[in-house]
This record gives C-alpha cells, structure tokens and sequence, in this order.
C-alpha cells in the first residue's frame, strides 16, 4: 500500500514521544512536587510555544509579502463566539481546556502514576477511548457496527490483563495499588475524553477564513497560540484552587503537593534544569504539538480526516509506554501478557481503521446560488462543520462544496439546518462520492 | 485552470470509463458518485485549446459516457 500522506509519520512520532513521560517524570516524583512538574513544564512550554508563534508569523511576513498573516487577527479572535462549544467567547474556551482538559488532567494522571504502576495508569488512556466512543455513540449517533464492537471488546480485554498483571506485580513487589489510585484514574480518564472532545470544536471566524485562504501558514501559530493561552491560563488558574486546598480542614494529595510545591519554589532554577523536566518541556510538548500541529495543516485529504487517523493512532501511546516501561524501567509485566497486550492493541488499531473507514461521508453539494452573493456566500458557508472546500464555478452550477463528515446525522445538519435556510442559495444538489479512484 | 467534469453513463461501462479518464495524464482526480451524476473528474490544463484538445481527442471519444457537464473553477477556498 502506498501511503499518501507522509504527515502520518508526525502523528506517530508525537505519540512515541509521549510515551516516555510516565517514565520520565516517575524519576522526578521522590523530591518534586507534581504541581512543580506541571508549572515548570506548561509554563515554559506555553511562552514558549507563543514566542514561536510570533516567529512564525514574522518570517512569514518578511517572506511572504503578499500572504501577510495580520497579528492583531489572533487577538480579535479571541472575542470571537466559538458556535461548535456552547456558544461562548473563545478565550473562554481555551481557559477550559486549559484547566480541565490540560492541567487537571495532567495532575490526575502523574497522581495515578504516583499511587499505582505505570501499566495501570494506562488503562486510564484505554478507558479515556472507550469513554469517547460511547460520547460519540450518544451524541452523534454514530452507529456501533461490528469493528467498533469489537474495538471495545479488545480494549476491555486488554484492561483485564493490565489489571491482574499489576495487582499481582503490586503484591510481588510489596507497592500496593491504593485506591485513591483507582479514583485518579477515573478521572484522568474523563478530563482526557473531555480535552479530546472539545479541543476538536474549535470554530474559525470569518476574518479567519479570509486570511487561512490568503496564507495556508496562518493556521500553525493560530494553533500554537490557542495551546499557549490554554497551557498558561490554565496554570494560572490553577494556583488559586491550590490554595483552597490549603485551608480545606482535610487533608488530601493536593495539600501535601501544593505544600511541597511552595517549598520547591525556593529551588525552581535548579530544578527547571534537570535533564527531566527539560525533556518533558522540549520533546514532550513542544516539539510533538510542534509535529502535529504540521500534520493538521498540510493534511491532504486522503480518504480519512486528520482526526480519524489522530484517533487511530492514539492507542500508541498507551501501548509503547507499557513496552518501554517493561524494558527502560522493569515495570512488572510478564513478557507472555505483555505479548497478549501489544495484540490486543494492534487489532484494536486496525478494527478501528476498518471503522473509521466505513464511516466517514464524502459528498459533493452543487449549488446555484442568487446573484451578488459570490462574494459573501463561499466564506459565510466555509466555517460549517464538514465543509472541507469550496469551488466557484462557471457552468451550470456557481459552486461546488467538498463535504466531509463521519455521520448521516452531521450531513443532515449541515444541509437541511445550515445551507438550505439560506436565503443566498437557490438550488442543492448532492451527489455522494462512492468511490475515489487512487492515481 | 482547473474544470471538474461531471459525467452520465450508461449502463455497467462505469469501470471501463474510469479506466479511460485516467489513462488522459491531464485528469487529476476521479471519483464515482451517486446522485444525479455518476462520474466527477477533475482536469488540470494550462489553456482552454488545451481544454478543447483534450475534450474533443480523448473524453469524447469515450464510450459510454452519455452526457458531460463541465465547470471552469474560478476559484477555491479550504479552511
């Protein structure tokens, strides 16, 4: 099989590089305090990333003269109402993934690292994508054909064998798993399915479009900014709720971490430089965000979106952290289960691919459309969820709209809610692709 | 200049035409649809001779395609 889109490559490699983190900052727990970790690493990553931002932009300007990207642009947008989050402004949206979606989630994963095993924490990663298939189940209606059942039944096997496997290494090694451990979990697992889903509703403005038409590259630091505000909002917001855990009269893992953090305040210097904390700062953020943040923009539409395939690859990084934590860090898994596992995984890969790939609706819509409004039309229908481009025409037709959605329930939407109460548009005509012809 | 092309049928050719269109090194992409049309073949061509060229040599000798109902693309937006 030829693959089309090299840009996969990135998807993968970020994943890889992620999968080092629990190794990585399983070091750093004994003398750090995790709110430290996570302060130093979105901290420095967010201004970080927001000074790349700029850069980009610049360059862009200096070479491009006449695809300049307007600065001022991304600012303007933050007032701007996102339509596919509830309605509201978009910096308020990126606060929440900021704190729920990034910090929260990222303080209930390196707890549950912290009280049970590596091995175990990645059955959160496991519950965190069967979580989003039942959303997707409820809320889109997309429908659960026999690859995503089964998709869901290797899952849940794999978690079995994750659960007894780490018990009984707990047991043999004399750590148990506490079950606060078990609680952290779960809720690493809902704030990753809600970063997962909301960070995908992201919704351009008109201006926006305007200028991702004049220059492909406005997109990267729009990205890069959106990840930026969200990392350092939600740092942000964090320190507060911290110190409501210090006058709670009980005592919980955060006081003790937030008193620990305060005292690691005095050395921060010394410790932004160790070689971990670097890691997780260069390689695990900025440079995988940095990668993917590149696949999403060059993404040829091939015959699955960018996120179909960011979806099927997720399960890499749960399955490289268990294989690396058994060789790089002697986790307990014995070899034979761990083989079991890794199968498991890699049919899951593939049953979901098979999924993804009989779901997903390509369709062109033909319109004829009134007169004058060539010039407003394309961009006021552009920002449509599945509406991917837009051709103007000469002929019989003024345009022609590339569609591409993952459920019948979508495609309605956008035809019946959102083009056909246009006034601008006199006739729709769909045609569905059944079949692209390879070249 | 780009055009998309969309074609009628007639009946079981769809596989010998789709052959044929992209045998022409100036078709781009082709896609089989349902709906009013059966065929869409996108063309690139530096010219309209080039256009009328490819047309009156090659698409339209074509057997089994009914009718063709071409589109110049003036111009294109992606988000």
């Amino acid at each position: 099989m030829k693959l089309t889109n090299k840009y996969i490559f990135n998807l993968i490699i970020a994943n890889l590089l992620w999968s080092f983190i629990p190794i990585v900052v399983s070091g750093l727990f004994d003398g750090i305090s995790i709110i430290t970790i996570i302060v130093l690493r979105f901290l420095t990553a967010g201004i970080i990333l927001f000074l790349i931002a700029i850069f980009i932009a610049l360059v862009n300007n200096y070479l491009n003269k006449d695809a300049r990207i307007p600065l001022k642009e991304y600012i303007f947008n933050l007032r701007h109402k996102n339509r596919r989050f509830y309605d509201i402004r978009t910096y308020n949206y990126y606060f929440l993934i900021g704190f729920f979606g990034i910090i929260l989630h990222i303080i209930f994963f390196f707890l549950a690292l912290k009280t049970t095993s590596i091995p175990f924490t990645m059955i959160g990663a496991l519950l965190t994508i069967i979580f989003i298939v039942f959303y997707e189940k409820g809320v889109n209606y997309e429908k659960f054909d026999i690859f995503r059942i089964l998709f869901i039944l290797m899952l849940s096997f794999a978690i079995i064998i994750i659960i007894s496997v780490s018990f009984r290494g707990a047991q043999l090694n004399g750590k148990p798993i506490e079950p606060m451990g078990m609680i952290y979990l779960i809720l690493y697992s809902i704030t990753g399915s809600f970063l997962y889903i909301s960070i995908e509703r992201d919704s351009y403005s008109k201006n926006e479009l305007r200028n991702i038409n004049k220059t492909k590259y406005y997109k990267i630091p729009r990205a890069l900014i959106k990840l930026s505000i969200s990392f350092i909002s939600g740092v942000i917001i964090m320190i507060p709720v911290l110190f409501l855990f210090l006058f709670m009269p009980f005592e919980t893992d955060f006081t003790q971490e937030t008193v620990h953090f305060f005292k690691d305040l005095l050395s921060l210097n010394s410790i932004l430089f160790r070689w971990e904390i670097l890691y997780l700062i260069i390689f695990a953020t900025i440079i995988p965000y940095l990668l993917i943040f590149l696949a999403n923009v060059n993404w040829k539409t091939t015959s699955l979106t960018y996120s179909q395939w960011n979806s099927i690859l997720g399960l890499i990084e749960p399955t490289s952290t268990i294989i690396f934590a058994v060789l790089l860090s002697n986790a307990y898994f014995p070899h034979e289960y761990l083989i079991i596992v890794i199968i498991f995984l890699v049919i899951a890969v593939v049953l979901r691919y098979a999924h993804e790939v009989r779901n997903v609706i390509n369709a062109y819509i033909l319109l004829k459309i009134q007169k004058r409004s060539l010039s407003i039309l394309p961009i006021k229908i552009l920002k449509f969820y599945g509406i991917k481009e837009i051709y103007s025409l000469i002929g019989e037709f003024d345009l022609m709209v590339k569609v591409q959605v993952n459920s019948f329930k979508d495609f309605h939407y956008l035809i019946n809610r959102k083009l056909k109460p246009l006034d601008e548009i006199l006739e729709v005509e769909v045609q569905f692709v059944s079949k692209k012809e390879k070249f | 200049m780009r055009a998309i092309i969309l074609c009628k049928l007639g009946i079981s050719v769809i596989n010998k035409v789709i052959n044929e269109l992209k045998e022409i090194p100036h078709i781009t992409k082709v896609m089989s649809l349902t709906g009013d049309y059966d065929l869409l073949a996108e063309i690139e061509v530096e010219s309209p001779e080039e256009l009328y060229e490819i047309f009156a040599n090659k698409i339209d000798l074509i057997e089994g395609i009914i009718s063709s109902n071409t589109h110049l693309i003036m111009k294109a937006w992606e988000k």
